[in-house]
């Protein structure tokens, strides 16, 4: 109650005036634009390809398409008889890359099932005869022509899909019954191998995939008891993007970079700055400008010199040689004064009368410093923490320098830009990946999100 | 007790031994700190610095800068001078078009003595004791600065760049005038006073782009417009970025419920890894149709657009839009070079790459805005409510001065941490942008990486480093006369 009776300043400024409802909308609509780079980061990474391509906010709760085109032609008991050759889909006179088309089923009405044939921007260029019991694409199928979409039948470009018959009625596609899309997306289970296939039975490639069974309705049961949420989640764009892009190693070396480098501004900045902030030595001020001058250097400047020195070319330190080696990684990231200042305004406010009492006990300066001045300095010494967490999580200038093409060291950053620049345009697994390295760092967030906004708030830095 | 007794001995003993021993255990605290932060943060500037002087293509050899000055000196062998990598500063010449180069950097100088003489002039008349010798010592410096600008005259008129002189010259004058100004004026003498200083400062300006077409005709044009582009960015980002920030801190500020939530999550952009966001906003600034942004302004009616994919100027794209809107039929008239990048503005490209720094700083900003809020005596809210002030003038009044020194901070943070900018830029260049996203960090990479131009690189960065510390120094003097600290 006492609370509630001081008047709050800012109240008072309010008091008449706006009403309160559209301040609350202001800040909501902030809050929106805030979040939702994020929502729909997370909701683009399980979207499939067309999805995706279409700009569509949520994924549809359940797919009943295939991703690919080249698919194998099975008959309606889910045998394969015929395996399909060089779809070749023409929009015009371009001929396009057949991975982006695919079959999807629309539901048309209760128990009723459209298949349309979709293009990578997700717009339908053909539409299958209403009597049509499946997805087979034949000369039958209705090309769209404002889409501008020629089907080419001539090709043994084939879809089938099980018959209608067996598709669960209305209330099993829901996605909160945990229906499993597997059991009718089976031919999803190959795709990547029966591309590969196909291009193989070309003469285009060697095949190297898996083999691919005769009967897939094998595959059918097996994925049967696949959930929709974890197949996706974890079969689907994360499973691809990580794998196709080595993610498990870029974490690894990311964890050990920021750990190792952690390690060593802690040790490091401790040290400095209880000398700064308790000692008294000649030449600590000039020492403490000296340095302080640093923290206005850009990192451009001191990027192609750290080049040298790391490669042997620092005329005074030619025997180093870290060049695509952890140390180039990370010792160069210990150099940030801003760590020691931090520390060192914090150190300095702690009572003499400790020292005093620590040195009658016969305590040094190491012992005082481990024993008495750390445990009273956890607050600054999370901060610092965090800021070289997230200094050294997101470090991609130097890295780019300090390491070759595909090196073995490359940290998360430089996996995610490298990725991004090979990965093509599938938005769904840039999201996947994105998601995949803003992982930590957000949890860390959550978790210890007050450490991290009044560290910032009271230092006003990212490190 | 009894070893206190005892008489001290050796290195460590005694009042002056503790001291040595105190010294010599600090330095061993410090020695790792110093080590690394002189290898890889101090040593630096030197050896690029040195690295500038040459033209190291692709592999950095050893210098030959020493046995080339050597021999130019007369001290070496010949062949040092035929054989050389050495460039002195014609990586700066080149980088900025400085026809005459030595004039140029004669009258940097004979400014720099100019403002040094009138500040121990200005210091003279505010001390007592010493003020004689400091009158003598600005007397000199004046008189050497003056005995240099005329020594350099005769080259900076022959090269035609006079005009930096007298730009420079017009820029000194209205910060002058500026400076003279006091609250006590009258009306009169302040309008005066102004009409004076945008007189003199649109007098500059002019001077400046005269200097600047120099620069253009002679100089390395890429990195002249990679500046263009920083200073775009940079003023692009920061009004925008502050005043949103302000207005949602003084709102969350008016005993919001749910008020760490909101913070929380204003938070969350800036503390997501730069790198990570980049990518997705290359994604919601698509090209396609279906894009986010595209679908965003599809929903007021607008065409899409090619975002980052767009390297036309943002002011040439609003002239097209008028002409759709209106059914007109306006054209761009054709400006010579670098008035025409100037004009056409930041690219659409590099707006797209703005408004993603909105979004990530607007919450930081705002964070600190709330701490600086927090830190306003609600005393002097009350008074004026009292004598009656009303809201707007509580803001006007009390907020906006009492957070200066916040706003302050926040800008000059802010505005080098475009002309730092690298990670986000980096990510989210496409293309088909060209070079209109290269702010000069970027390029300073590209020649430095790609084109393995080691000296020009360097060069560069000495110019950004220049830059920066021009403009923080600016900004401290203008902090001074405008930031109320209480």
């Amino acid at each position: 109650m006492a609370n509630s009776t001081k008047p709050n300043s800012a109240r008072l400024a309010l008091r008449r005036g706006i009403p309160r409802g559209l301040l609350y909308l202001v800040l909501l609509l902030g809050a929106a634009i805030m979040v939702l780079p994020f929502l729909w980061m997370l909701s683009t990474s399980v979207m499939t390809i067309g999805e995706a391509n279409a700009g569509r906010v949520l994924p549809r709760a359940v797919r009943l398409s295939c991703p690919y085109v080249n698919l194998p032609k099975y008959d309606k008991a889910g045998i394969v008889t015929e395996f399909a050759v060089s779809p070749k889909v023409q929009a015009g006179e371009q001929e396009l890359h057949t991975n982006s088309y695919y079959v999807e089923i629309q539901q048309a009405g209760t128990g009723q099932w459209q298949f349309r044939l979709v293009n990578n921007e997700a717009k339908p260029i053909a539409i299958a005869p209403a009597d049509q019991p499946d997805g087979t694409l034949t000369e039958d199928w209705q090309p769209i022509p404002q889409a501008g979409g020629v089907v080419d039948t001539g090709r043994g470009l084939s879809f089938t899909f099980g018959p209608p018959s067996t598709y669960p009625a209305d209330a099993a596609f829901d996605r909160r019954s945990g229906a499993s899309r597997t059991e009718y997306v089976n031919c999803c289970e190959y795709p990547t191998d029966m591309l590969e296939k196909g291009e193989a039975d070309r003469g285009e490639r060697e095949y190297t995939g898996r083999e691919i069974p005769t009967d897939l309705s094998a595959c059918r049961t097996a994925g049967r008891k696949v959930s929709y949420f974890f197949e996706e989640f974890l079969g689907g764009n994360y499973y691809q993007a990580w794998k196709g892009a080595k993610f498990n190693s870029y974490m690894w070396n990311s964890t050990r970079l920021t750990v190792i480098t952690l390690a060593g501004i802690l040790i490091v900045s401790t040290l400095a700055a209880y000398a700064f902030g308790r000692m008294t030595f000649p030449g600590r001020n000039f020492l403490f400008a000296v340095l302080l001058s640093t923290m206005m250097i850009p990192e451009t400047v001191t990027m192609i010199p750290n080049f040298l020195t790391i490669t042997g070319n620092n005329p005074f330190l030619p025997f180093i040689n870290w060049y695509d080696n952890w140390p180039a990684l990370t010792i160069p990231f210990m150099a940030g004064f801003f760590n020691i200042f931090l520390l060192r305004q914090f150190f300095a406010q702690i009572p003499d009368e400790l020292w005093d009492a620590a040195r009658i006990d016969g305590a040094g300066h190491l012992r005082f410093l481990i024993q008495v001045v750390l445990p009273l300095s956890k607050a600054p010494i999370m901060t610092v923490t965090i800021f070289a967490f997230i200094g050294s999580w997101n470090a991609l200038l130097w890295p780019l320098i300090a390491t070759k093409a595909g090196s073995d060291w490359w940290p998360i950053s430089v996996g995610l830009q490298n990725f991004v620049s090979e990965a093509g345009p599938e938005t769904q697994l840039w999201m996947a990946s994105a998601s995949i390295s803003m992982l930590p760092v957000l949890i860390l967030y959550f978790l210890a999100q007050k450490q991290f906004i009044e560290g910032i708030a009271t230092t006003g830095l990212k490190g | 007790m009894q070893n206190l007794q005892e008489t001290p001995r050796g290195l460590f003993a005694g009042r002056k031994g503790r001291a040595r021993r105190e010294t010599l255990t600090a330095y061993l605290f410090l020695l790792p700190a110093i080590v690394i932060i002189f290898v890889f943060g101090l040593w630096p500037v030197a050896h690029a610095l040195y690295v500038s002087l040459h033209k190291w293509n692709v592999k950095p050899r050893g210098s030959q800068c020493f046995s080339y000055w050597l021999a130019s000196l007369g001290l070496g062998s010949e062949d040092a001078l035929a054989q050389t990598d050495c460039l002195g500063i014609d990586n700066y010449v080149e980088l900025l078009g400085l026809g005459d180069a030595w004039a140029i950097i004669g009258m940097i100088v004979a400014v720099i003595l100019g403002v040094v003489a009138y500040s121990l002039w200005k210091r003279s008349k505010r001390e007592e004791g010493t003020s004689r010798a400091r009158q003598i010592a600005a007397g000199v410096v004046a008189l050497a600065g003056l005995v240099l600008l005329a020594r350099v005259l005769p080259g900076l008129i022959a090269s035609g760049e006079w005009t930096y002189l007298v730009a420079i010259a017009l820029a000194l004058l209205s910060w002058l005038v500026w400076k003279g100004s006091s609250l006590s004026e009258s009306t009169l003498r302040l309008i005066l006073r102004w009409v004076s200083i945008i007189a003199l400062l649109s007098a500059a300006t002019f001077f400046f782009f005269v200097d600047f077409q120099h620069m253009w005709d002679l100089g390395n044009q890429e990195f002249l417009k990679s500046l263009i582009y920083t200073v775009f960015y940079s003023v692009g980002t920061v009004p925008v970025q502050l005043g949103a920030s302000l207005a949602l801190a003084y709102i969350l500020f008016q005993g919001i419920r749910g008020r760490g939530a909101f913070r929380l999550l204003y938070f969350m952009p800036y503390i997501a890894p730069s790198v990570a966001t980049a990518v997705v906003f290359r994604r919601i600034f698509s090209l396609r149709d279906t894009g986010l942004m595209n679908k965003l302004i599809g929903l007021v009616g607008m065409e899409p657009l090619k975002w980052l994919h767009e390297s036309k100027g943002v002011n040439l794209i609003i002239l097209d839009l008028i002409n759709q809107g209106f059914g007109t039929n306006l054209t761009w008239p054709n400006f010579s070079d670098p008035l025409n990048v100037i004009l056409s503005g930041p690219s659409l490209a590099l707006v797209s790459i703005i408004i993603y720094n909105w979004w990530v700083f607007v919450g930081y900003d705002t964070v600190i805005y709330l701490a600086g809020l927090g830190a306003i005596p609600h005393e002097l809210y009350e008074a004026a409510e009292i004598d009656g002030a009303g809201r707007w003038s509580l803001f006007r009044k009390i907020t906006i001065p009492l957070l200066s020194p916040t706003t302050f901070f926040l800008t000059v943070i802010a505005v080098i941490g475009t002309f730092k900018a690298f990670n986000h830029i980096w990510m989210m260049r496409e293309l088909a942008a060209r070079d209109t996203v290269y702010t000069t960090s970027i390029l300073i990479f590209q020649t430095f990486r790609a084109d393995g131009q080691f000296g020009e690189a360097a060069a560069m960065s000495f110019i950004l480093f220049g830059v920066i510390l021009v403009l923080s120094q600016v900004q401290n003097r203008i902090g001074e006369k405008l930031v109320f600290y209480g």
